[in-house]
């Protein structure tokens, strides 16, 4: 695409946000799932890992596909075109873990369910918290 | 084809499903395509910034997505969560859950989109205040769910609390009613949070020193276009949890689901209006953070004036309940 601003821009400081959160993450939420499956949890531990494995897969794809919906211009009918293929598709990936848990009792529905929620609460912690305090902060490069 | 009553309730939460996902879907892509649009006009001048915007746009979007993800949830609840019923008015129960949850996740969805459009520009205009925006964009986008969360609520109370000693006429009507009063009821509030939160980042933006004032006037903001969800949810538990004597006419089961559409549809229009006063009124704190008491004094008057038609949609649905 001729004069696309992404053609010539540098985005290694958006993967690297991107790899980084999704690592940490998924990272907390695997020793959280071991401390639960420790203390007698197993279910439970296995649903949040599971639920919170798809809700990075989610993120990561998401990440890889927002530079291709900003390559549409600003048509924003075409954007919400995108956005809404994307969406459903995301949707039926995340309904995965939720399918597996309903159907199986090694799993823990309502913990896989929590699990989905893994990157917004860990992106919400980053910003309202962590940012604080250089040490713990999730690194842009 | 026999359709007995285990069918209908199979084919109902099948339906509801469907409607909760495909409405969660709409919101969250509709509030996507907002911030794409936005952030695209952004790099049209700020080329340079284009990982920072997306960055932005990237953590906006994956905290706009939950209301589509508590759609999700309840969706396949009712589809693989085994439930069932002794009773027919389990299916209606189903079919109100999946609205509550589809429907309320529509403003939601929209809403968080404002904010993050609104981040984005604000970051292409003043790359410095970065964390500062994307901070007030998060806890705005955060708030702006809040009615998403009552629809939740009123999906789980549809789908786990036993109906089945009710009697058939008019509980179906209460049941469809209170899923249909949550759900339309949060639409507004849901998009006319996100347009205060979008609000709130512009002015950081524009105004990083006036962080704490904007962020006051922001939360009181947010909170009072949340006000006729809370109707909407309050009609809804009424309507779950009042008797309701038997009755072999039409007439009160027509006047419980009347009084769901009632506060429903009337809860669209004061959310987002009162939306709009909290968007201007920001606007307003950020070029003057020193007048903030008086803005939002004179913010909260015009969204108490702005909710007058959801009081009188309250009223009506009380005066539906108490006459069904």
């Amino acid at each position: 695409m001729k004069g696309d601003p992404l053609e010539r821009a540098d985005l290694s400081g958006y993967h690297g946000y991107q790899r980084r959160l999704a690592r940490g993450a998924f990272t907390v939420s695997v020793m959280t799932g071991l401390l639960a499956y420790v203390a007698g949890y197993g279910a439970a531990a296995k649903g949040l890992v599971l639920g919170s494995l798809f809700s990075v897969l989610n993120f990561v794809l998401m990440a890889q596909i927002l530079p291709y919906q900003l390559g549409v211009g600003a048509n924003r009918t075409r954007a919400t075109g995108i956005a809404l293929g994307s969406l459903g598709v995301r949707l039926a990936l995340m309904a995965v873990p939720l399918i597996v848990a309903a159907r199986s009792d090694r799993f823990n529905f309502w913990a896989a369910a929590a699990g989905l929620f893994t990157i917004p609460v860990a992106i919400f912690v980053d910003h309202a918290f962590l940012q604080r305090f250089s040490r713990f902060r999730i690194q842009e490069h | 084809m026999a359709f007995d009553h285990v069918t209908w309730i199979k084919a109902a939460s099948y339906l509801g499903s469907g409607l909760a996902v495909g409405f969660g879907a709409i919101g969250a892509a509709l509030g996507e395509g907002y911030t794409a649009g936005k952030a695209n006009q952004v790099l049209a001048y700020r080329p340079r910034m284009s990982g920072d915007i997306l960055k932005t746009m990237l953590v906006g979007q994956a905290v706009a997505e939950s209301a589509a993800i508590f759609a999700l949830v309840i969706s396949m609840l009712l589809v693989f969560g085994g439930l069932g019923g002794p009773t027919p008015l389990s299916a209606w129960a189903y079919l109100g859950a999946g609205l509550a949850a589809g429907l309320s996740a529509v403003g939601s969805g929209v809403g968080s989109g404002f904010p993050a459009a609104a981040a984005c520009e604000g970051i292409g205009r003043q790359p410095k205040a970065s964390g500062q925006v994307t901070l007030i964009m998060l806890i705005g986008s955060a708030i702006t769910q809040t009615p998403c969360i009552f629809g939740l609520v009123i999906a789980f109370l549809l789908m786990f609390v036993d109906f089945s000693a009710k009697p058939y006429y008019p509980y179906w009507a209460a049941l469809l009613g209170a899923g249909l009063s949550t759900g339309l009821a949060a639409i507004g509030p849901g998009a006319g949070g996100g347009l205060v939160g979008a609000s709130a980042c512009k002015s950081v933006a524009r105004h990083p020193e006036a962080q704490r004032p904007v962020t006051t006037a922001m939360l009181v903001g947010i909170g009072t276009t949340q006000s006729t969800a809370i109707y909407g949810f309050l009609i809804s538990l009424i309507l779950l949890f009042k008797s309701f004597p038997a009755s072999t006419s039409y007439v009160p089961s027509f006047a419980l689901l009347g009084a769901g559409f009632a506060m429903g549809f009337g809860g669209i229009g004061p959310g987002i209006g009162e939306g709009i006063t909290g968007g201007y009124a920001l606007d307003q704190v950020g070029r003057i953070p020193e007048k903030a008491t008086l803005l939002t004094r004179t913010m909260l008057v015009g969204q108490a004036v702005s909710e007058s038609t959801g009081i009188y949609s309250l009223v009506v649905a009380l005066l539906l309940v108490l006459n069904a």
